[in-house]
């Protein structure tokens, strides 16, 4: 063989290889620190005061006016944050791939950072929604768990299958060309992670309120974050399939909180 | 799985005069034609396991009783492109509709070791290859009916398409990897790895061409995804694509099939001969004789050479001086080098695109015409639009004001279109992201830069209409770029 040498001959594998072949395991990362945060340190789970079934919001009287005096803004939203980082950041992981490879070398930590912002910015906009759901929720319920709940997972089934639903996913696969330098690149970034996460949210906003009203439970989380996942990366995952267990799953709440 | 004994698909172009292998099959088709919309071994129900839309289907009455939706989700639209999956695909799709095929033959009386032929449009020896074969180009043969004609092909009955020779180059083989990447460079033989893909995305070096060039010079029911498979001639076009991955596979400098889990046991559904639901694995289509066929012709159009060039030219016969890239040991991904700001729209005339390459990447691309091991790839992203699939001539750094005609060294190959509107609505699996394709002009950055003519700043790009979109079809690039690898 002769001319053109392989450059590739020394490219050894390893850690600096897995970061160069997959850019957006820095969704992953994220992810995993931001679930050490919210169930292993303290102020992390502290921080979930507006959870129906926190300890912090069960001490509060039953009223609107007193749940929401009572109420700790900035530790809710940090605590919001944390969790779409958690369950939410590594569903727009190959979006975050696609930002990384079209950019260039010099630019990438920058594209992807802008992207992240973009797509956190729109889970950090509808906050103060799913914190009133969730005050609501907790007040209307009486403090119990099930009820809102079993509400939660009917809202999920019911829109899990829905047309914009289905096209919303569709818009999770969706890329875009980006400008390679300047305020233009930087711009489209931003843009991009908005449109993504204005995709993810109207796909998952039912899903989330699932974890909402059940006081952030880990095991519903997780549960959350996975089908969200099975739905984009396992090849013919169809919609449909989940609403059967989840209807299922808001029958049982409903029948073992006793509302029938 | 497999039948005894093994048959042997031959060229159509070498097919005797006295071989009845065509008129079995237009026979074949007669029967299946026959058969409902809803019958899994019928003429229509084969044409949408590779696409479906209603308000598409030429044949759509009234009286058509559709397959279940669980039944159209699952076996409908299911043809694989822009994937590593889209050479395995289609040989099953091929293999079962081939035994559908047979089973009429068979109980019409015709022979058992009957196969499909396949169109080898790129045989340089055949002066009329590059013609629909005679026995597809007219309605009706001795007065009656010739199920091997439809309407609507460019070229009408003249079985003259055209289709420039571009459009058939047998480049695709000299790729050494099957896998290609989705970020950039190399896009393989067989294309990137992704999950189950319909429209959309990065096409391998065969998908694109020859396979996309064919369907959108054929046109007509050939020019969409979802009417593809209703042209008997599609079956023999893929026979040679098929056929292609064979040739590909016995190449010395081939590396093999994908020998991920992801690839082999990546199972797809599909009906057999019998109208019994069954899955096949892309592993198990790794074998023709193990699936009871062979090819009349598989050897190397390329055979002078242990070890190919990637970057030589199929007809100018300079593969000893070309260089070699060898893409078979692991490399770092593909870096981007420069790109457009915008989008470019693609129209009935010469379109342009000046890329600016960074300043750090100039450094880089210098050395690719004095052995550096740096390859360059021409990415075009994100391309969309509507209506039938045109197709342009792409040059790379004419001389400014001259006719890109004029400088053949200059072309860096096709770009097709097929599959254009089933990529861009928003409707598609991928939200309408478009068709991206990636050609490697390494050889030609290395020829500028021993020329002295290599721009290190800027690279310049044109789109000459080969078939040229239709008007209000809106195809617009949504961005050109350059990669290093």
């Amino acid at each position: 063989m002769s001319g053109r040498p392989n450059t590739g001959s020394g490219y050894a594998a390893g850690l600096p290889r897995l970061a160069a072949e997959h850019p957006e395991g820095i969704a992953y990362a994220i992810s995993a620190v931001c679930w050490a945060a919210l169930l292993l340190v303290p102020a992390g789970r502290a921080a979930a005061a507006f959870c129906v079934g926190d300890d912090r919001l069960a001490a509060l009287s039953f009223s609107a006016g007193a749940a929401l005096a009572g109420f700790e803004w900035t530790p809710a939203l940090s605590h919001w944050l944390t969790m779409v980082g958690a369950m939410m950041l590594p569903m727009a992981a190959m979006a975050l791939r696609h930002v990384a490879f079209r950019s260039l070398p010099e630019r990438r930590g920058r594209a992807m950072a802008g992207f992240i912002a973009g797509y956190w910015l729109v889970w950090l906009a509808v906050a103060p929604l799913y914190l009133l759901a969730g005050v609501g929720a907790h007040v209307l319920a009486n403090g119990a768990v099930l009820p809102p709940l079993a509400a939660a997972l009917a809202l999920a089934a019911a829109w899990q299958a829905a047309p914009a639903r289905k096209r919303a996913l569709r818009l999770c696969h969706r890329i875009v060309p980006l400008p390679p330098s300047g305020w233009a690149a930087d711009r489209a970034c931003v843009a991009f992670g908005l449109e993504h996460g204005r995709a993810c949210l109207v796909s998952c906003w039912a899903l989330m309120l699932i974890p909402v009203a059940a006081g952030h439970h880990p095991a519903l989380m997780l549960g959350v974050m996975a089908a969200g996942l099975a739905e984009r990366r396992i090849p013919r995952v169809r919609p449909e399939r989940g609403v059967l267990p989840l209807a299922a799953g808001a029958l049982l709440c409903a029948a073992a909180a006793g509302i029938t | 799985m497999a039948t005894s004994p093994v048959r042997t698909r031959k060229d159509v172009y070498k097919l005797a005069s006295t071989d009845k292998t065509l008129e079995w099959y237009a026979r074949a088709i007669g029967e299946m034609q026959k058969r409902p919309l809803n019958d899994p071994t019928g003429w229509r129900y084969q044409g949408a396991i590779h696409g479906y839309v209603r308000s598409q289907d030429p044949y759509a009455k009234s009286t058509d009783t559709l397959p279940s939706s669980a039944d159209q989700t699952k076996y409908w639209n299911q043809c694989q492109h822009g994937s590593w999956y889209f050479l395995s695909w289609h040989r099953g799709y091929l293999i079962y509709f081939e035994r559908i095929c047979l089973a009429a033959i068979v109980k019409l009386g015709g022979p058992k070791d009957w196969a499909l032929p396949y169109w080898n449009y790129s045989d340089t020896k055949n002066s009329n290859a590059l013609l629909i074969p005679p026995a597809f180009r007219e309605p009706t043969t001795g007065g009656k009916t010739n199920y091997l004609y439809v309407a609507g092909r460019n070229g009408g009955t003249s079985g003259n398409p055209p289709i420039d020779p571009a459009e058939t180059s047998l480049e695709c083989l000299k790729r050494t990897k099957f896998t290609g990447a989705a970020t950039g460079g190399s896009p393989g033989f067989g294309g990137p790895q992704t999950g189950f893909h319909h429209p959309g995305g990065s096409a391998g070096a065969c998908e694109r061409t020859p396979h996309n060039d064919i369907h959108g010079a054929v046109g007509g029911l050939m020019g969409s995804f979802n009417t593809a498979g209703l042209d008997p001639l599609f079956w023999l076009h893929h026979c040679n694509i098929d056929r292609l991955w064979e040739v590909w596979r016995g190449r010395p400098s081939s590396t093999g099939d994908p020998t991920e889990s992801a690839w082999r046991d990546f199972a797809f559904s599909i009906h057999n001969e019998t109208g019994a639901a069954i899955t096949f694995k892309s592993s198990s289509m790794s074998s023709t004789s193990a699936n009871g066929y062979k090819y009349q012709d598989v050897s190397d159009p390329f055979p002078t050479r242990a070890t190919t060039s990637v970057f030589a030219s199929v007809d100018e016969g300079s593969e000893e001086e070309s260089p070699v890239a060898d893409d078979s040991a692991p490399r770092p991904p593909a870096k981007l080098a420069g790109a457009t700001d915008g989008s470019i729209p693609l129209g009935t005339r010469t379109s342009s695109a000046r890329v600016p390459i960074s300043a750090p990447a100039q450094g880089v691309l210098a050395s690719v015409g004095d052995s550096g091991g740096q390859r360059v790839f021409l990415n075009i992203e994100n391309i969309t639009g509507h209506g039938p699939p045109g197709s342009y001539k792409v040059y790379v750094d004419v001389p400014a004001g001259e006719d890109p005609a004029d400088h053949p060294d200059n072309f860096v190959g096709t770009l097709p279109l097929f599959g254009l509107s089933e990529a861009s609505g928003e409707d598609d699996a991928h939200g309408g992201s478009g068709l991206t394709h990636v050609l490697e002009i390494t050889d030609l950055v290395a020829k500028l830069q021993n020329r002295g003519d290599w721009n290190e700043s800027d690279v310049d790009v044109k789109f000459v209409p080969l078939r040229a979109a239709p008007e209000g079809a809106d195809v617009r690039i949504g961005r050109v770029s350059v990669y290093h690898a």
